[in-house]
């Protein structure tokens, strides 16, 4: 038997060439000086985050920095020059280099029929791209005309020792507005991980962090919610800040739900467990929470809830009212990660109780007494995390004559290369294959270091650009649900192509986009031809109620 | 029921009324042409024709999956209560069971393409709940391969038990019997009747040299009864898919060969007859 040392946190450093003097130099810097680096714990010192969860960038003038849009995994500081955040309603997407979300004619999905190269999957007219890449490169890609951005956008400037790009980061959130290089810039970024850390031990950056998201976020989000949509700007600011943020579970969910096989552990610490006093009301502002009650020796889960969603209400209005004995009813624990703001009981009682007309919704109750099994599937969703998808692909097995017609006209729709395996995990009579389901939250974006896979902006689904992917795997490794395949690609003689250097096979991501590109939606709903096949939201219960 | 929903059994409703308004035209105008002395053949035979060319077109919307032709499943339905119509329509066409000379191949055919699609139909209908009831999925491309790997983790468990134990007893089944059943799916008939013959030749073997296995040996029969378990199932899996393939195989030629005869009888009608 062989032995190796058991992996670290910092095995492998953000940026392979920081230097101790780079190191001693930023530690130098305002926004690092002022830390009480004694408040670190000793296996996570402040060195070591700036050292291992940090890298410096270069930026030229008109470099793009960030893409609205564009989902990231981690935050800037500004250390020399200047940056422009380009403000609602931004850049065009041409100007930032993704794909159009354009659909194709009639005519030209028709000719697939004769383009496609059934006998050789995957060609790509290299000479051609290569060319496109070039000339696209010179024209700017990721360089705007800074002057011209200024004259038709609204912008702020952000200088030396300014942070940006947290909110993103923390929340695996898209980023809300595009930044750009105005001058030659010195940027340190810092991953999430050692972003969360300054958080956690540092008053300082917690402050300045929760400051921004206040100041932005927010306001917004509550304004959002039916709850406090009626509210006076002055309450909703007393609300605002009352407001408590946290954040439960881990945000790299993916890593330790592959290492388990693709299966949600039941034994996680709860955020607030069934008997509990209820002291607010809890929001959810990303990820996912299961709503549990105790029952026999196990846990049921009533119900999950999901970014918009709340818990508590019902319990703390009839605490208002003046019921005795209230207690919280179900108990919710992370599902992965979850971001919740909690709204204390006070700040509810003295804004929005007073202005409810009806009593809330007493969602749990109905669920509880629902027959045992009726949740099954659900349960299944849960632990499977199926709950993620937005367009999960659903196969009902007692309908499915195992033809494969839809894995043909998915091929046939996307160079002769399927992108799915018609094949995944069952759950009674239902298969939820190996095609993406487009998640609410895509962990696969993250770490992109092209930006290659993103949302595509018009249809929300999540798409890869070919031209920007360079085969690196991070998106394949971290999809928890082996959803994306790397693909050789090939020139129209049928040879695969080689890097020049290595001789190595150029790899591709590939994966279902959902047919955003063809006119009728996704080939293989299309192709099915006893309706076996569906594409669904595990969101929309009610939908799913009409599955079972 | 979503609007898409309404919109889809609206369709299938209107299937439906279709089907019938074509039948009762097309028996109206039969009887009307016989009372006049006339020819309804020719009409019934156009039509027959049509509907025919028809029917064939669900195999070229398969090839047209990148294109917006309408849902493939409402394209079956179509077929089906066409292909209900076009025995209707046959009926009045023919007016023969077994018609004589080169007619009598032209219906054989016809019945052939009928008979096998009612199969098909039945077959769609019936088998998939059969396979999703085995609790294992197995795509048939892959069946060989599944067999392969069970083959080879195998072979290493017996060799290993071999080495373990110095005993003769798995190595000398895997090598006189099992072997053989491992090497390919077996039993395929029996697998589709149900009679559970694959799984009753594997235990039976299993069961007659247990009594000579000991300690660690029992580990690996053990092992070796998990295998024969999954093969069950992928037996069962390649009969169920296997004819669910098979009827295609009787279907589609025997279209093509039927308008190929068709075409024959047109050519033959408008010259010789009409």
């Amino acid at each position: 038997m062989s032995s190796i040392p058991r992996p670290q946190r910092w095995d492998r450093p953000f940026d392979e060439n920081m230097s101790d003097d780079d190191v001693a130099r930023l530690l130098a810097f305002p926004a690092f000086a002022d830390i009480d680096a004694a408040r670190f714990p000793d296996q996570i010192p402040l060195e070591g985050i700036v050292h291992n969860d940090s890298r410096l960038l270069h930026f030229a003038p008109g470099e793009v920095v960030v893409r609205e849009g564009d989902y990231g995994n981690s935050a800037f500081l500004v250390l020399e020059g200047t940056v422009s955040v380009v403000l609602a309603p931004g850049l065009p997407a041409s100007m930032l280099g993704r794909s159009s979300s354009r659909k194709r004619g009639f005519a030209s999905a028709f000719s697939q029929l004769w383009r496609n190269r059934n006998d050789v999957p995957e060609v790509r007219v290299y000479e051609r791209r290569s060319q496109a890449a070039a000339s696209s490169q010179a024209a700017g890609v990721t360089m705007v005309d800074i002057a011209a951005v200024k004259q038709g956008n609204s912008t702020v400037q952000l200088g030396s020792g300014r942070i940006f790009g947290e909110i993103a980061a923390l929340a695996r959130g898209p980023r809300t507005a595009t930044v750009i290089a105005d001058s030659n810039s010195v940027l340190l970024e810092i991953r999430w991980q050692g972003l969360r850390e300054l958080r956690r031990f540092d008053a300082g950056w917690r402050e300045r962090i929760d400051r921004t998201y206040r100041a932005n976020a927010l306001k917004v989000h509550l304004g959002e919610d039916p709850l406090f949509a009626g509210l006076p700007p002055e309450a909703l600011e007393k609300v605002a800040a009352a407001t408590l943020f946290e954040t439960y579970g881990s945000l790299d969910w993916n890593v330790q739900f592959k290492r388990k096989s693709g299966s949600e552990s039941r034994d996680v610490p709860p955020i607030v467990a069934e008997g509990d006093y209820p002291d607010g009301l809890l929001m959810i502002r990303g990820g996912f929470a299961r709503v549990t009650r105790h029952i026999g020796n196990g846990e049921r889960s009533l119900t999950y809830l999901s970014a918009g969603s709340s818990f508590g209400l019902d319990e703390l209005y009839r605490m208002w009212r003046g019921e005795p004995g209230i207690s919280l009813r179900a108990s919710i624990a992370p599902l992965g990660y979850v971001d919740v703001l909690r709204v204390p009981y006070f700040i509810l009682v003295e804004h929005v109780f007073p202005n409810l007309t009806q009593p809330p919704q007493d969602n749990l109750h109905e669920a509880y007494e629902r027959p045992l099994t009726d949740d099954s599937l659900m349960e299944w969703a849960i632990d499977e995390r199926f709950i993620n998808g937005t367009r999960t692909m659903m196969i009902d097995l007692d309908r499915c004559v195992r033809c494969d017609d839809c894995v043909r006209a998915c091929a046939s729709t996307h160079g002769g290369n399927p992108r799915f395996v018609r094949h995944g995990k069952q759950h009674d009579h239902w298969m939820v294959t190996n095609a993406c389901m487009h998640c609410i939250d895509p962990v696969c974006m993250i770490g992109c270091p092209t930006g290659a896979i993103h949302r595509d902006q018009a249809t929300g689904m999540v798409v890869i650009n070919d031209e920007s992917c360079i085969g690196c795997q991070t998106c394949a490794n971290s999809c928890p649900y082996d959803n994306i395949r790397m693909v050789e690609i090939r020139n129209p003689l049928g040879d695969i192509i080689a890097d020049s250097a290595t001789g190595r096979p150029i790899l591709k991501a590939s994966k279902c986009d959902f047919c955003y590109e063809q006119p009728g939606g996704p080939a293989c709903v299309r192709a099915c031809p006893h309706d076996a096949l569906s594409r669904n939201s595990f969101a929309e219960l009610a939908k799913l109620a009409e599955l079972r | 029921m979503t609007f898409q929903g309404s919109l889809r059994f609206a369709l299938r409703m209107a299937l439906g009324a279709g089907a019938v308004v074509l039948v009762a035209v097309v028996a109206l105008i039969d009887r009307s042409q016989r009372l006049d002395l006339l020819h309804p053949e020719l009409v019934t035979g156009w039509v027959l024709l049509a509907a025919v060319v028809f029917l064939a077109l669900l195999n070229v919307r398969k090839k047209l999956s990148m294109v917006p032709v309408g849902r493939a499943s409402d394209w079956v339905a179509a077929h089906v209560v066409l292909g209900v119509v076009v025995i209707v329509i046959y009926a009045f066409h023919a007016r023969a069971i077994w018609p004589s000379g080169y007619e009598l191949a032209l219906a054989l055919l016809f019945y052939a393409v009928i008979l096998s699609g009612l199969i098909g139909y039945l077959l769609q209908r019936m088998a998939p709940a059969s396979l999703a009831n085995l609790g294992y999925e197995v795509i048939w491309e892959r069946i060989p391969a599944e067999l392969a790997d069970m083959r080879e983790r195998i072979e290493a468990s017996i060799l290993e038990c071999a080495r373990e134990t110095g005993s003769e007893v798995l190595p000398r089944l895997y090598r006189e019997e099992l072997a053989w059943y491992f090497r390919r799916p077996r039993f395929v008939l029996a697998s589709l009747v149900g009679t559970g013959a694959s799984s009753s030749w594997v235990h039976h073997r299993l069961d007659s040299v247990s009594i000579y296995l000991r300690g660690k040996e029992i580990e690996h029969a053990t092992f070796l009864r998990e295998c024969a378990r999954r093969k069950v199932h992928i037996d069962r899996a390649y009969a169920i898919q296997g004819l669910l393939k098979c009827w295609l195989l009787v279907h589609v030629p025997a279209t093509y060969g039927f308008l190929v005869l068709v075409l024959w009888h047109l050519i033959l009608v408008h010259v010789y007859l009409v």
